[in-house]
């Protein structure tokens, strides 16, 4: 493992930093009482600041982050929204995966033939609907988007890239002697597929998951800051919708800011892994030193 | 001696040219069915009407220069391809449609043995992986049994010491050993023949000769008949016991090897024989030289396919095509001089 | 003719799809909870009208002749009447599409432009300073939310530093006071501007890492190190050899990010409150404007699926290894 990869440490160092916060917010509110808790807790000894007409105040002692204009504590709420972000991002790029893997495996597998050809259409269809609108569409008519409806439909729509890169380097991997050989040893076609050719071709995968996660995140805070999202989850999305609704948008930077570059940074993470995993797994890219 | 292995009839046509890729699967055996009869010269005739017969024990060789089709051939026989038209037999039953269960059993009987041993192994499977899967494909066996059987084959294919090989890749050995294993992994289900496919063109010429000794102690061991194919005559003449010249997909010659080298009939397989050098300073072949080079098979010329090529070619030549001639016991060859 | 097949299949293919995402579209709002008379009755028309328009959507008759009638409609341009601006929906959208097409294909070209052109200006240079250091500044603003990059530009540009306004397309005061066709145009551009940056960004930033990693692939070609040794000055070797190769890909990942920059777009239109189809989509879904809401949908999807087809078509005459089957 080439660790001398700069960029790709430099994603594992704020990976781990953001998964430390994501386990480090229940603690926190363990340790600081419930007045710090990110859905709905408030800090009631604290008035109104003037400058914000609110009780929004910026960063000191107490609130590391400082507060939201109800008071609540925005350390809190951004180490909440860091959980929120692995498990949405998480969840979101496996369930993907797995599709697109699986996907892929059969389309490369039996590519030219009609199972090919249908996935293949799927494919192209799910890439051309837009998929904010079509979020938006959704919450139109059923209200707002519950955590989980979001990321079932955003699994259904991101397995694509997956699918496509398995299936390419399938379809170069099927007419390899190896190949050959297995079938006329008597494999089944699932055995070839699973066991010669998935293990060759899945880490080729890993770079389009570790996309996903950041696309899923990003997709997620838009949802939320346009106001569709889930309001029961105070997601780094939700936080700048907050902040927006209440009109503190230039007012309270301390508000304002953490989340966005919770977002950022945390999508960057995965994305310089992931680029630096395939930069090693890839056999085109392993060429150029 | 029993006949165990037979073609007959065996033509194996591919589709030239975008149109016919742009119709759909059903419309695409409708069009072929049409074409097969009216317009024949839209397709690659890869193998036009092949039949021969392999006996038990038997080293048959399949020779001729690349796009003659005999790796086609191969490639039909262990049913990686459908042919087009014709009857593949073993054993006396028709190969050519087979269920499910009976193409299990039949795998077990026919093996291959490919040209690329750099690329005939799986690269992450350790060599006890690969030698050991036929068995658990087949379930062959109790589990230790199967690494015992694994050893014993290794050591019957050469590899010494066996245990040291289980655990190495593919990528830690040399290409002669690759080969070994290839052929350990094909014998260890005990099969009934073995298509090897140009086992020796990718190794180095020093090793040829070890790897083609070993192949006929194991068919004598094993009691199996293989199917050599190669383009060099040299090797079929070492280590086949009949063999059969092709040209543009059929057989120009065919019969055992000593009468075909001793007593070329056809023009092809004399030009063949007459470039391979002897040990034998004072046989002098006279090298016969062929106008051209070999045309693409989706244009095969009219007559006697060889005819532009022939240094004895003749009217009738460019017309018919000659029909199989028994030059002795034993062997035939299709040529209008004979 | 083969030239020409290949095009018309795309579009073929496109219709198809369109085809296709709408009929999804009918199915979801049929299955989603709630009367899907929602959809198209304003809440404040009365019973017999409720009624009529039931009918005449054929809400009361079986769903295979509701679908029929839906595409009828939708072929037809016939979208409904928007609650809000009592306006057929296919008016709304005609005025509102031409300002969503001003940004989009301004920010799409430019992104493209300057992406190609700058990442192969870093791939050039590789392990250097300015390769780190662009990579890691192009993957910030990459993977930046765009609506809160949108809110920092405004808040440093339009409302700190004056400089932009904060929102609109045009300046209602400027227009109507009579203003010459050059006075406009330039009130437009100077609206255009933080709108564009915010969405060329993201976009730009993408198509520059792609492209530095499609050049990094490229560059290891023999057909480079050939051109190289022949002693081509770097310049050609990068742009005329290296380059043109390593944009093919690039395309190919622009098609899949063309549904989130239209996602991205509808973002950067209501931050800004341009009055585009996205924005229209955002403010018919809260006012409950289903008709308005569905159409906007509509085009958007259209305008996805002929931006595909667009750049699928190019892709197909670029790369000559490509055959028009």
């Amino acid at each position: 493992m080439f660790k001398a990869n700069k960029l790709g440490i430099i994603g594992v160092v704020i990976l781990l930093l953001f998964l430390f916060f994501a386990l480090f917010g229940p603690i926190y509110v363990e340790m600081m009482g419930n007045s710090y808790s990110p859905m709905g807790g408030m800090d009631t000894s604290l008035g109104i600041n003037p400058e914000t007409n609110s009780y929004a105040w910026p960063p000191s002692l107490k609130h590391p982050m400082g507060t939201d204009s109800k008071g609540s504590d925005i350390f809190s709420q951004f180490l909440n929204g860091s959980y929120l972000a692995f498990l949405i991002g998480i969840s979101i790029a496996l369930g993907a995966a797995i599709l697109g893997v699986i996907m892929g495996l059969i389309s490369g597998y039996w590519g030219g033939r009609w199972i090919d050809s249908l996935i293949m259409r799927s494919a192209d269809a799910l890439v051309s609907i837009p998929f904010l609108p079509l979020l938006i569409v959704i919450a139109a008519v059923v209200g707002s988007l519950h955590l989980f409806t979001f990321i079932m439909i955003m699994m259904v729509f991101s397995w694509v890239g997956v699918c496509r890169v398995i299936r390419a380097q399938t379809l170069s991997l099927r007419t390899r002697p190896y190949i050959d050989s297995a079938r006329v040893a008597g494999a089944s076609s699932s055995r070839i597929i699973f066991k010669h050719i998935a293990p060759n071709v899945i880490p080729l995968g890993f770079y389009e998951l570790t996309m996903i996660v950041g696309a899923a995140i990003i997709t997620e805070s838009g949802i939320s800051f346009l106001g569709f999202g889930d309001p029961t989850q105070m997601s780094w999305g939700m936080m700048i919708n907050f902040c927006t609704a209440q009109g503190h948008t230039f007012k309270a930077p301390w508000w304002l800011l953490p989340p966005g570059f919770g977002i950022t940074l945390l999508s960057m993470a995965f994305y310089l892994i992931g680029r630096a995993f395939d930069e090693i797994v890839n056999p085109r890219l392993r060429k150029m030193e | 001696m029993a006949n165990l292995f037979e073609v007959r009839g065996l033509k194996k046509y591919f589709p030239v040219g975008t149109n016919l890729q742009f119709v759909n699967l059903k419309m695409f055996h409708f069009q072929m069915k049409q074409r097969v009869f009216t317009k024949e010269e839209e397709w690659v005739r890869a193998v036009d009407g092949v039949s021969f017969k392999v006996d038990d024990r038997e080293v048959f060789g399949l020779v001729g220069e690349s796009g003659c089709g005999k790796t086609t051939i191969g490639r039909l026989i262990v049913k990686l391809m459908e042919p087009t038209e014709g009857d593949i037999y073993l054993d006396g039953k028709n190969i050519v449609k087979l269920s499910k269960n009976e193409l299990k059993d039949f795998r077990k009987n026919v093996g291959m043995i490919f040209q690329d041993p750099y690329d005939s192994l799986n690269p992450r499977f350790t060599i006890l992986e690969s030698v050991k899967e036929p068995l658990d494909i087949h379930r062959i066996g109790e589990r230790e049994d199967r690494i015992k059987k694994v050893v014993s084959i290794l050591k019957e294919v050469g590899l010494n010491p066996e245990k040291s090989f289980l655990k190495r890749y593919p990528h830690e050995l040399s290409g002669g050993q690759r080969q070994r294993v290839a052929i350990a992994r094909t014998l260890i289900v005990n099969p009934k023949m073995v298509i090897a496919d140009e086992p020796c063109s990718m190794l180095d010429v020093s090793i040829r000769a070890e790897t083609m000794k070993m192949m006929i102690k194991l068919k004598e061991e094993f009691g199996l008949s293989i199917l050599y194919i190669t383009h060099d005559i040299s090797e079929a003449r070492n280590v086949t016991d009949s063999m059969a010249v092709m040209y543009l997909g059929k057989i120009v010659e065919s019969g055992r090897t000593d009468d075909i080298i001793e007593n070329p009939s056809h023009p092809y397989s004399k030009a063949l024989i007459s470039v391979v050098p002897d040990i034998d300073p004072d046989i002098k072949r006279g090298k016969i030289e062929l106008l051209g080079g070999v045309p693409s098979s989706s244009n095969i010329p009219k007559g006697c396919r060889f005819n532009p090529r022939c240094p004895y070619a003749m009217d009738i030549c460019r017309e018919k095509e000659p029909d199989y001639i028994r030059v002795e016991k034993d062997h035939i060859a299709s040529c209008h001089l004979l | 003719m083969g030239r020409l097949r290949y095009p018309l299949r795309r579009i073929i293919e496109g219709l198809i799809t369109l085809f296709i995402v709408m009929t999804i579209i009918f199915l979801l709002f049929r299955v989603m909870p709630g009367d899907p008379l929602s959809i198209v009755i304003d809440p404040k028309m009365t019973p017999e009208v409720k009624e009529m328009i039931r009918h005449s959507y054929g809400l009361d008759q079986p769903m295979f002749v509701q679908y029929g009638i839906y595409l009828k409609n939708l072929f037809t341009l016939n979208l409904g009447e928007s609650f809000r601006y009592s306006q057929p929906v296919s008016e709304v959208l005609a005025a509102r599409i031409p300002n969503t097409l001003l940004l989009f294909t301004s920010a799409s070209v430019l992104s493209a432009v300057l992406g190609i052109i700058l990442g192969r200006i870093i791939a050039w240079r590789r392990n250097s300073k300015l390769e780190y250091g662009l990579t890691l500044a192009g993957l910030f603003f990459y993977e930046m939310p765009i609506f809160w990059f949108g809110l920092i530009l405004i808040y440093l540009f339009a409302f700190r530093l004056n400089l932009f306004p904060i929102s609109g397309m045009i300046d209602f005061e400027l227009w109507t006071l009579g203003a010459t066709t050059g006075e406009k145009i330039i009130d437009i551009l100077h609206h255009l501007i933080l709108p564009l940056i915010t969405l060329t960004t993201a976009s730009f930033c993408g198509m520059m890492l792609l492209m530095r990693t499609s050049m990094v692939e490229t560059m290891k070609e023999d057909y480079v190190e050939a051109a190289k040794a022949r002693g081509l000055p770097d310049k050609v070797v990068r742009d005329s050899y290296a380059a043109r190769n390593a944009e093919l890909p690039v395309i190919t990942a622009f098609i899949l990010s063309l549904s989130a920059s239209i996602g991205g777009g509808v973002l950067t239109e209501k931050i800004f409150s341009w009055p585009g189809i996205g924005y229209e989509l955002y403010q018919a879904t809260i006012g409950r404007d289903y008709p308005l809401a569905q159409g906007c949908f509509f085009i958007l999807t259209l305008m996805t699926i002929l931006a595909v087809i667009v750049i699928d078509i190019t892709y197909a005459y670029l790369d000559p290894r490509v055959s028009y089957d």
